[in-house]
């Protein structure tokens, strides 16, 4: 009798750990569940459903606890950028050229290509030059290119040759690049508009 | 005791599942339920607030409440309480051109209503908020009446900014916003 209840003791302590530990891993897991789901497009991650009402219990609670408040596909578009183009993840050592065509915006709309710290809660990243995105506002100081694209460098830091307006600072050990899009076109959202292209170049 | 062993691991499986289960569908609720009280802990209902500076790698983005804040937008906030009564959002001028929203989330981290350039342009205007039962008379002066599915609505402002010269000037603008109950806007506007 007495190891019995013992044994009631020990299920319902166990049972009450799992609990607990559902909720300390919820948090973990759902931030790795964001970061898969969306569409791939050239390594950019692209997640419409924010904000919706008509999403699966998982996609909402994904959503709320990674991107609270994030506006509605209509409205704006986010992509996560997580690798390259031949397919491999960013690394803090990698130099890129990340090259887009004028992203086609609603009126009043604008875009950037924001350098963050990859890890919660995705901080700025710290810089020489106080930079933290390329949009915009400032993408008529890029170095002009015969093709019309937009082109700048990406990389924690700047390669000799590289002009100041050119570059992009990125985290030296967990580089992500936003790409957003406010007032997006349908063809951004519909995925039919060429995401920029990361390139690693050394 | 190999029996009890096995007992109390399936124990702990099934609680993790049980519990994961409860995180998934509670977690919306729970974090926009913590997302109003950090702002009520700072400001009261009806009443909008702005981040004080445009984010850099100085500031933690926790420290505001934010994950993933940009440097070329400056933020407001705001609770609204519908319950009682409407509120009215009287939106001053904007440049013209230059991006601002108010985005406006349910109880249930749904976005259900925007004002902004896009919709709205760049005059002053009168919005009237209103919650889901409301069935009163709305005043002459009110430009548009805009709807919410539940009587809290959360309503994130963004304005663009350029850059730190651009700061100012996007500033003043945001602060040109005042919220009222729709009680004070009758009485300030006779109406």
């Amino acid at each position: 009798m007495k190891v019995n209840a013992i044994s009631m003791f020990s299920i319902v302590l166990l049972s009450l750990a799992g609990f607990i530990a559902a909720s300390a891993a919820a948090p973990i897991w759902l931030k790795v569940y964001w970061l898969l789901d969306g569409e791939d497009n050239n390594g950019w991650l692209t997640n419409t459903s924010y904000g919706r009402s008509d999403n699966s219990a998982l996609r909402n609670a994904s959503n709320a606890n990674m991107a609270m408040g994030a506006h509605l596909a209509e409205h704006a578009i986010y992509t996560l950028g997580l690798k390259d183009s031949d397919g491999n993840t960013l690394t803090g050592d990698g130099v890129y050229r990340i090259t887009l065509s004028p992203p086609p915006l609603k009126p009043f709309g604008f875009w950037s290509v924001t350098s963050y710290d990859g890890g919660f809660p995705l901080p700025l990243v710290d810089n020489p030059l106080d930079k933290y995105a390329i949009n915009s506002g400032n993408q008529h100081q890029l170095s002009p290119r015969e093709d019309r694209q937009l082109s700048f460098i990406y990389s924690a830091e700047k390669p000799e040759d590289i002009k100041d307006e050119d570059w992009l600072p990125a985290h030296p050990g967990n580089p992500m690049p936003i790409f957003r899009a406010y007032n997006p076109q349908p063809s951004i959202i519909e995925g039919r508009w060429q995401m920029p292209i990361i390139e690693r170049i050394n | 005791m190999k029996a009890n062993i096995l007992k109390g691991l399936a124990a702990f499986v099934a609680a993790f599942l049980l519990g994961s289960v409860y995180q998934v569908y509670s977690m919306p609720e729970r974090v926009i339920a913590q997302t109003h009280q950090d702002l009520l802990d700072r400001q009261k209902y009806n009443e909008i607030a702005f981040t004080e500076v445009m984010f850099d790698a100085s500031i933690d983005p926790r420290s505001e409440g934010f994950t993933a804040p940009q440097n070329d937008t400056l933020y407001g906030a705001a609770l609204f309480d519908l319950r009682k009564e409407p509120v009215v959002i009287m939106q001053g001028r904007v440049d013209k051109g230059r991006y601002w929203v108010h985005e406006l989330v349910n109880e249930r981290n749904e976005v259900v209503s925007y004002i902004g350039a896009y919709t709205d342009g760049f005059e002053p205007k009168n919005y009237l908020l209103v919650g889901k039962n409301f069935s009163g008379i709305v005043p002459d002066s009110i430009d548009r009446v805009v709807e919410t599915n539940t009587d809290i609505a959360w309503d994130l402002y963004r304005i663009y900014a350029s850059d730190k010269n651009d700061f100012k000037k996007a500033d003043a603008q945001r602060r040109d916003i005042q919220v009222l109950t729709l009680s004070e806007y009758r009485d300030r506007h006779n109406n």
